[in-house]
């Protein structure tokens, strides 16, 4: 009797959704960590600047 | 503002490459399971994501019980932004795990106790961010979420074994294919050093993304302090 | 420990002047198990199974309802600066708030479930069955009180005390009502020490959190 291997599932497409899932929420993670830093940035230079002005 | 330390730019480095070699070896190296198939790689992130929200939790919890101790602003910002990391990676590890469920136990959902344990947390993460909205004096909110961060992490193991005795002693029928599906298969050697070298991976990635939020963190702080002494 | 006894007892005799409190709690419990009887057809063997269940959501509802009126009351009426400001010993205060608020969801309990047991049609006096509803609701007043202290000082108040204490409390909820279903249906007892263990453990994990954490949501 010759013995069949048994195949794997096929299952790539899930494979593919949930790695997107995963490496793409952390990148989205990344990308608003980097846009609320430039806007505080830019808030506290703008504090700075009506600080120094009013220090007159 | 404080430019970019060179440790930290040392530690993106590091991270961002652990995390090329980890996705090459999760793609390339690991061997594909005998029943699974190519889903089961999910697995090797998505525990590490579960194991980064169970990490953030611990440290939040640790963090608290120092804010409690010595009413440092610090330690506070550590702690909000280590709940925050939290929350994406528990809600990470929920979705990945639903979505290797779907194709093996045909359910996008089982009532796995990790599993279970992980959105729970997820609740207890959120509840944080609604307390802390609540309350407008800092050193109160620094206080009651330091207090709930410690709750919330005694509860977790009481929970999950919680969980677990509802699965052992009524094992859950409706909605797989299995009774008591579990998602445990055999790992070979080669299964483990993908498993082991993702999750240092993954903590690498909560320290680099921690290191961030908390820099973002006290910036905000001093823009808090800036307004109220302009507005004042 | 004398503090402790007079906090509840104050808390007692407020209560009984105004009866708010618990006629509020009451009404609601009462009302939640009518709904729970019309929202699903129930056969006899399904409602032995479930009976747990809708008895502890109905509890869970009603402790919140009392514990944010129970702490509205000392912040509103700047009870608890007062007793603060008292040279004794915080925990007391605390503990007597928990003990007021255990007995309060005791009463409640104690009037609903006979009730229940009415309207459902089934035998709820079996021992255990009241001893885990009384484990069940240590814990879940403990924790409550605590969350309930802190949430009485925020914007959001009384909405924000379920969310924060529903998932804490789900080992609670689950070891509860497992183990009181277990009791009605009548399974072995080494079925049910798992759970009972697990409440008991619970209870006095949250005693002692509570006890090293009090001092910290009080202090000015």
């Amino acid at each position: 009797m010759a013995l069949i291997a048994q195949q794997p599932a096929e299952t790539t497409v899930y494979f593919i959704a949930g790695f997107c899932v995963i490496l793409g929420t952390i990148f989205m993670y990344v990308l608003s960590l980097w846009f609320r830093w430039h806007q505080s940035c830019k808030d506290f230079k703008n504090l700075q600047n009506i600080d120094i002005v009013e220090e007159f | 503002m404080v430019p970019k330390p060179q440790l930290l730019r040392i530690l993106d480095f590091v991270t961002v490459v652990l995390l090329l070699i980890a996705t090459g070896l999760v793609f390339f190296y690991a061997p594909i399971e005998a029943i699974m198939g190519n889903v089961q790689k999910v697995f090797y992130f998505h525990v590490a994501s579960a194991w980064v929200g169970m990490l953030s939790f611990m440290v939040a919890a640790v963090v608290g019980i120092l804010y409690l101790a010595r009413e440092e602003r610090k330690w506070d910002t550590i702690g909000l932004s280590s709940v925050e990391i939290g929350l994406i990676f528990s809600i990470i590890a929920v979705v990945s795990g639903s979505i290797w469920a779907r194709p093996i136990w045909n359910t996008w959902w089982t009532w796995d106790p990790r599993l279970t344990t992980t959105t729970i947390m997820i609740f207890v993460y959120a509840a944080y961010f609604m307390l802390r909205s609540g309350i407008d004096d800092p050193d109160k909110m620094a206080r009651f979420t330091a207090v709930y961060a410690i709750i919330g992490f005694v509860s977790v193991p009481l929970t999950f074994f919680s969980a677990r005795l509802y699965r052992t002693i009524h094992p859950v029928i409706i909605g797989s294919n299995q009774p008591g599906a579990t998602s445990s298969f055999e790992m070979t050697v080669s299964m483990q050093f993908v498993f082991f070298f993702s999750l240092i991976t993954f903590t690498f990635i909560y320290l680099d993304l921690l290191w961030h939020r908390v820099r973002l963190g006290i910036l905000q702080e001093k823009i808090i302090q800036l307004k109220m002494k302009l507005y004042d | 420990m004398k503090v402790l006894f007079a906090v509840v007892w104050k808390d007692m005799i407020m209560e009984l002047r105004s009866r708010e409190m618990l006629s509020a709690m009451l009404v609601f419990a009462l009302l939640v198990v009518l709904i729970f009887n019309f929202a699903f057809e129930l056969d006899a063997t399904t409602r032995a199974n479930t009976a747990s269940g809708v008895l502890w959501v109905t509890f869970a509802f009603a402790g919140t309802l009392g514990l944010n009126r129970s702490m509205a009351m000392e912040k509103d009426y700047a009870c608890l600066d007062g007793l603060l400001m008292a040279p004794v010993d915080r925990s007391a205060i605390f503990f007597g708030k928990v003990l007021g608020n255990f007995i309060f969801m005791v009463i409640v309990e104690l009037i609903v479930l006979p009730i229940f047991s009415v309207l459902y049609g089934i035998n709820l006096f079996h021992q255990g069955f009241i001893f885990v509803v009384l484990l069940g609701s240590l814990g879940y007043i403990i924790v409550g009180s605590l969350l309930s202290s802190m949430t009485v000082q925020t914007r959001t108040r009384d909405i924000l005390l379920p969310i924060l204490l529903f998932p804490v409390a789900i080992p609670i909820f689950i070891a509860a009502v497992r183990a009181s279903r277990a009791f009605l249906v009548g399974t072995e007892m080494v079925e049910v020490m798992p759970y009972l263990n697990l409440l008991i453990v619970y209870d006095i994990v949250f005693f002692a959190v509570a006890y090293m954490v009090f001092d910290f949501i009080v202090q000015e």
